[in-house]
């Protein structure tokens, strides 16, 4: 009882984690009806506009991403973050500013020439490749911050999943460290796939609660497969070590590690973020393999059928 | 990976027998998607001017001459003892390239619906020799554990190149790729099949082996036979399963340029370049995934993709018909693509690992043929019916939608039963409480 006690304490902290400056956690929905922003009103969080007409005047502000699934957007205010269209019509007014990307992934789009735009524009699928933008010490000081926070924060959460569930986390790890290419295939699968399943439900309005949950249920996988390669790389580095730890000291040190030497990797342009890449899928896809570590995972054993063989199973015999 | 082994052991023989077997596959598979599917439909319609109702029958018929050709060839095959004797198949695939080359080469200058149809039914001919011939030399020249690389390797080559280079769906641009590569191929295949080379004689020894000649999913009869277990049937059905699903649902997107433009007809190469890539990609996963996952997972994320995919199909049309200048979003076209190589990987596959070098040529006819050609013939003719019919082409893709998701329950509940099925046969006589697994 008390251990499942601290994994909801656990659970909420992660959920309390995310409301932060870019409101992860605030999010406001737009379903139908015309909504006008104020002159000067400030909107914080995510912007959903699933149908309706929603106008941003010019002096108004939204503090957060905007995502267009249906419906009509007048924007001639600014947003501190991406917009994303998938359907519906945006109509980008002359003193609109977008201080992120403007992601176009359907829907229509109308623009005016004098319309800002600071990360650019993205159309359909494509990847975009990351800007490589000029380093300040104050940007690489905030930015080294950030990471050693992030990754000791994700240390603490390795410690205490190891500690409460050891076994399941060492399965998760296994897998991922003795199978990385099939965790990685399975994980890059369910990764491309899942994000337009929760995209198709959110779609359907009634279900986007379900989305955001399945959303976060995908985000806490990716998670908790990280932190199971880290712990898996905890024990192994003591095991080199030749020194005795306990497994919670064993993963947080590992997923330290981790996270910091794939935060400095990501500096790297393209090979940064795929290796990154790489290590989500392949923990996101451990996970899936052993269903969260209730199970191990062992591919089929080739030795048995292969020694089950004879001159009988491949010579010709007449009719 | 079984080829890196082969590389390190120096064996030779075996690493340029693996990479022939992927480049002919790789070729022939591209030969298919391209002359025989897209740029028949361009020669009935656009360069003969026959109505759309009389190309598709004659796509019919081509399938249902494939399908019976390829099972009567496998047969023959396996009774000859051609399906353990690679110089044999070496030579049929020869002949098959030969022929191909003829037809590709005669098929821009028919004019006439009648020699059209004599066209069709002599590459459907063709076809149902290549496939027994072709496919069945997998257990010389690709061992076991290496299969769904191999497989992954021929389907991301060839729909890579049919998505970057075939923008424009012309059978004059057809041919002329295609015979690029086929004339240099017919001389060079006619000189290693007709020659004595100690590499093929070495070859030819492979299917001996078991890494290379015992498929996976074999057991042994109560004669002591290796045959391939229950699965293969329903394997076949699934295949069955979902070639339909994919050809019923392509063959109505086919007539919506909205969604073609945007996609696997744009003009810009960066669409067709990401189309391209995502088919690797696809291919890359299910490659890896073949033989290390429950096999039914495999068809679960392929069925459900294709659910998936159809629906957002769906949910875009009204967008479609609203804002028809509006690009519709590549989330479709991936989604399309990723769960097409994944099937085209175990199709490749899957049918060597349920054979012995006895049973290949049968196996493969009846897994290919019957399923994929079958498939495509019945659905070809269901999918003009609809469309000639009026269906509205949501409710097309609906129905679409709601095939697969019926595969996909199927799966699901054999999957839920199996351990009780097998207690059964098993003569379980204890009693159990609830029902596990």
């Amino acid at each position: 009882m008390r251990r499942l006690r601290l994994i909801m304490l656990l659970i909420a902290a992660l959920l309390l984690a995310g409301c932060g400056e870019n409101g992860i956690a605030g999010v406001t929905l737009v379903t139908e009806g015309d909504h006008a922003f104020g002159p000067g009103e400030t909107l914080r969080g995510a912007l959903v506009i699933s149908g309706g007409a929603t106008t941003i005047p010019a002096s108004a502000r939204v503090l957060g991403p905007i995502y267009l699934l249906d419906g009509r957007l007048d924007l001639d205010g600014a947003v501190r973050g991406d917009v994303t269209i998938l359907g519906g019509a945006l109509r980008l007014g002359p003193a609109a500013v977008i201080d992120g990307t403007l992601n176009v992934g359907g829907g229509a789009l109308d623009r005016s020439p004098t319309a800002t735009i600071a990360g650019g524009e993205n159309r359909g699928m494509g990847v975009a490749l990351p800007d490589v933008r000029p380093a300040t010490l104050s940007s690489l000081v905030s930015r080294a911050g950030w990471a050693l926070a992030n990754a000791l924060a994700l240390a603490l959460l390795a410690a205490l999943t190891a500690q409460f569930l050891p076994r399941p986390v060492s399965r998760v790890g296994m897998a991922a460290t003795r199978y990385p290419l099939v965790a990685g295939a399975l994980g890059l699968l369910a990764g491309v796939v899942v994000p337009a399943l929760l995209v198709l439900m959110a779609f359907t309005l009634v279900l986007i609660p379900v989305a955001i949950l399945g959303a976060a249920l995908l985000a806490l996988t990716a998670i908790y497969g990280w932190l199971a390669i880290g712990a898996a790389l905890g024990r192994w580095l003591f095991a080199r070590l030749n020194r005795r730890v306990s497994r919670a000291a064993a993963a947080a040190t590992g997923t330290l590690l981790l996270t910091l030497a794939l935060n400095v990797i990501n500096l790297v342009p393209l090979v940064g973020p795929l290796a990154l890449l790489a290590a989500v899928v392949t923990g996101f896809g451990a996970a899936m393999l052993t269903r969260f570590g209730l199970r191990s995972y062992a591919p089929p054993d080739d030795r048995a059928w292969q020694a089950d063989w004879s001159r009988a199973d491949w010579e010709h015999r007449p009719a | 990976m079984e080829l890196l082994r082969l590389l390190r052991q120096r064996r030779w023989a075996a690493v340029l027998g693996y990479g022939f077997f992927v480049g002919m596959m790789a070729v022939g598979y591209y030969y298919n998607l391209t002359l025989v599917q897209l740029g028949l439909v361009d020669l009935g319609e656009r360069v003969i001017g026959m109505p759309e109702q009389r190309v598709a029958s004659s796509m019919g018929v081509l399938a249902a001459i494939t399908c019976v050709v390829a099972l009567l060839v496998g047969l023959a095959m396996r009774r000859r003892g051609w399906s353990q004797r690679f110089v044999v198949k070496l030579r049929l695939a020869w002949g098959v390239v030969l022929a191909q080359t003829i037809l590709t080469a005669i098929a821009p200058s028919i004019r006439v619906e009648s020699l059209f149809v004599a066209w069709v039914a002599a590459t459907a001919v063709v076809l149902g020799v290549g496939v027994p011939a072709t496919f069945s030399m997998t257990v010389d020249l690709i061992p076991v554990r290496d299969r769904g690389y191999a497989a992954a390797l021929i389907t991301g080559a060839s729909y890579f190149a049919a998505a970057v280079f075939s923008s424009t769906w012309r059978i004059e641009r057809f041919a002329a790729q295609s015979l690029a590569v086929m004339i240099p191929g017919v001389i060079a295949l006619g000189v290693i099949a007709w020659g004595r080379w100690r590499i093929v004689e070495s070859l030819a020894r492979q299917h001996t082996l078991a890494e290379f000649g015992r498929g996976r999913w074999l057991r042994r009869d109560s004669h002591g036979t290796l045959r391939g277990d229950r699965r293969l049937m329903a394997v076949v059905l699934l295949m069955f399963g979902i070639y339909f699903v994919d050809s019923l649902g392509f063959l109505r997107l086919l007539y919506a340029p909205i969604y073609m433009e945007s996609a696997w007809q744009a003009p810009d190469l960066a669409t067709h370049l990401f189309i391209g890539v995502v088919h690797v990609v696809g291919a890359l996963i299910a490659g890896v995934l073949y033989g290390r996952i429950d096999s039914r997972t495999l068809f679960l994320w392929i069925f459900g993709i294709f659910a998936l995919t159809h629906l957002l199909y769906i949910d875009r049309t009204p967008v479609a018909d609203l804002l028809p200048n509006s690009a519709p979003p590549l989330a479709m076209p991936l989604l399309y693509a990723l769960t097409v190589s994944l099937y085209t990987v175990i199709n490749f596959a899957v049918w060597a690992d349920f054979s012995t070098p006895r049973t290949i040529s049968v196996n493969a006819a009846i897994g290919v043929a019957s399923s994929a050609w079958t498939a495509t013939f019945i659905s070809t003719a269901l999918a003009l019916r609809w469309r000639l019919g009026g269906l509205a082409l949501d409710t097309h893709l609906s129905r679409v939608a709601a095939l697969a998701m019926l595969f996909f329950l199927a799966i699901l509940l054999a999957w839920y039963f199996e351990p009780a099925i097998r207690r059964q046969e098993s003569g379980d006589g204890r009693q159990e409480s609830g029902v596990s697994g």
